[in-house]
């Protein structure tokens, strides 16, 4: 009984770790991408957390923010937010110039061009970069409960591989992975839906 | 040759325009009138600024110094009362025809039937008929930058800028576009401000050819082919007065080129 409430409590827990690394990882990407200074500020904390190897950080983290949510929370985002991030920047960097130059010769205002330009044309690489970010981020739901307190999936995994309980553990790995699947094929089909001629090549090449 | 600049209506004029890139003069004192209601191509070797000037007038390159007036009023940036068409189409990738030439009509607000009827308009202006739920990367590069000129057609500005138009679609293409330059000059009441670096394509289309020359670039010579402006799209190219201007503007540019 517990166990399932666990379980379940583990995935509402990555599902909103998921959703927090995806908002603010692409807002963050996006303000890295257009501005100088906020590159320069922060982009070089997502590059050292993205080569940090994290089953080294654990203890420091465990250390500072104890065994409870908020390790498992950070755990979750450093493996996602990196690539998110980086790829956002990235993609928005490399806008075409010229299609945001045509936006300022028809009179577009900032926030129309970041809005109706720079956001539909970065996409393609944001949602690459959101698929990658939400595959780290289920290892590393997975790795915080196996390395910090065992809890949900990462609990059943261990403590049924004690007893030998294998059938359970290889469900228990399973349902991970299918969620994680499952996860990554609605991200998809969002993509798809929400910006369906934009896989295709810059008109102008 | 500009004495009588106050007895002409000029959409933009252009004074004392500076431009540096870095330790490059690109432009130097430029002085250039843009007579209402007609064609004024800007033709130069490569690399010679024009369409530095362009984008300068466009408002999309600040100029190091300059007095420019675009309908009597200072430039202080783009602006509705001009329409850029892009010598690579900067068209959106992900909108199809019908969005990319409402496009400038969305950005200054146009409610959705309203931009898209005026749209459906000029897309059949340029041709394009049966073409509008297609994407850019669906159409040649002629038909690519058709919906370019649609979307600066759209917004009814009275100045056109064209920055090399035409340099990326085939010959062919080109011929059928210099004609259709040349209908949409006489038939609309617009200015235009044309980019080009073919010497034959400005002699063809232009009321008056403005010849820069390179580094810090200056206007050498205003050219104004008038003899053979009323005669048929067809029989301009076999005119003598055109073969000779031809020549002449050879004449000036080939000490230029290397």
């Amino acid at each position: 009984m517990s166990c399932g409430a666990n379980k379940a409590f583990a995935w509402v827990n990555v599902r909103s770790t998921q959703s927090i690394n995806t908002s603010l990882g692409i807002g963050i990407g996006l303000a890295i991408g257009l501005s100088r200074k906020f590159d320069w500020l922060v982009s070089p904390i997502f590059v050292v957390m993205q080569t940090a190897p994290l089953a080294a950080l654990i203890p420091l983290l465990v250390m500072v923010y104890g065994i409870g949510l908020t390790s498992k929370v950070i755990v979750v985002c450093i493996m996602a937010m990196p690539v998110i991030v980086l790829n956002t920047s990235g993609a928005v960097r490399n806008t075409p110039a010229s299609i945001i130059e045509m936006g300022h010769a028809f009179l577009g205002t900032k926030l129309d061009i970041i809005l109706k330009i720079i956001l539909p044309a970065a996409s393609p690489i944001i949602f690459a970069g959101l698929r990658l970010g939400v595959s780290a981020g289920f290892i590393g739901a997975i790795l915080s409960e196996l390395k910090i307190t065992p809890t949900g999936v990462g609990d059943i995994i261990t403590f049924s591989r004690s007893i030998a309980d294998y059938p359970t553990m290889y469900a228990a790995i399973t349902s991970i992975i299918v969620l994680a699947v499952i996860f990554l094929n609605v991200l998809a089909r969002l993509e798809n839906y929400l910006f369906k001629g934009s896989q295709q090549t810059y008109a102008s090449e | 040759m500009n004495d009588n600049i106050n007895d002409i209506d000029n959409a933009v004029t252009v004074r004392n325009v500076y431009k540096n890139y870095g330790e490059v003069e690109a432009l130097r004192d430029l002085l250039l009138d843009f007579p209402r209601g007609q064609l004024t191509s800007l033709l130069g070797p490569s690399g010679c600024g024009k369409t530095t000037l362009l984008k300068i007038i466009a408002g999309l390159l600040p100029a190091n110094s300059s007095e420019i007036l675009v309908n009597n009023q200072p430039l202080t940036g783009p602006g509705p009362d001009r329409a850029f068409v892009f010598q690579d189409f900067a068209l959106l990738p992900w909108a199809n025809v019908l969005r990319n030439v409402a496009f400038g009509l969305k950005l200054l607000g146009v409610a959705r039937s309203e931009r898209e009827a005026i749209a459906e308009t000029y897309i059949g202006n340029v041709g394009l008929q049966g073409f509008e739920k297609r994407y850019p990367h669906e159409l040649s590069g002629g038909m690519r930058q058709r919906v370019g000129l649609a979307r600066a057609l759209s917004v009814d500005a009275e100045v056109l800028l064209l920055d090399e138009p035409f340099s990326a679609v085939d010959e062919q293409t080109r011929r059928k576009f210099q004609e259709d330059l040349l209908h949409l000059a006489n038939n609309e009441n617009k200015t235009f401000i044309f980019v080009t670096h073919s010497i034959e394509e400005a002699v063809y289309v232009s009321d008056q050819v403005a010849l820069l020359l390179a580094r810090p670039s200056r206007v050498s010579e205003i050219i104004r082919p008038e003899g053979f402006r009323h005669k048929d799209a067809g029989s301009i190219r076999r005119d003598p007065e055109y073969l000779d201007i031809v020549v002449r503007i050879w004449a000036s540019l080939r000490t230029y080129v290397e």
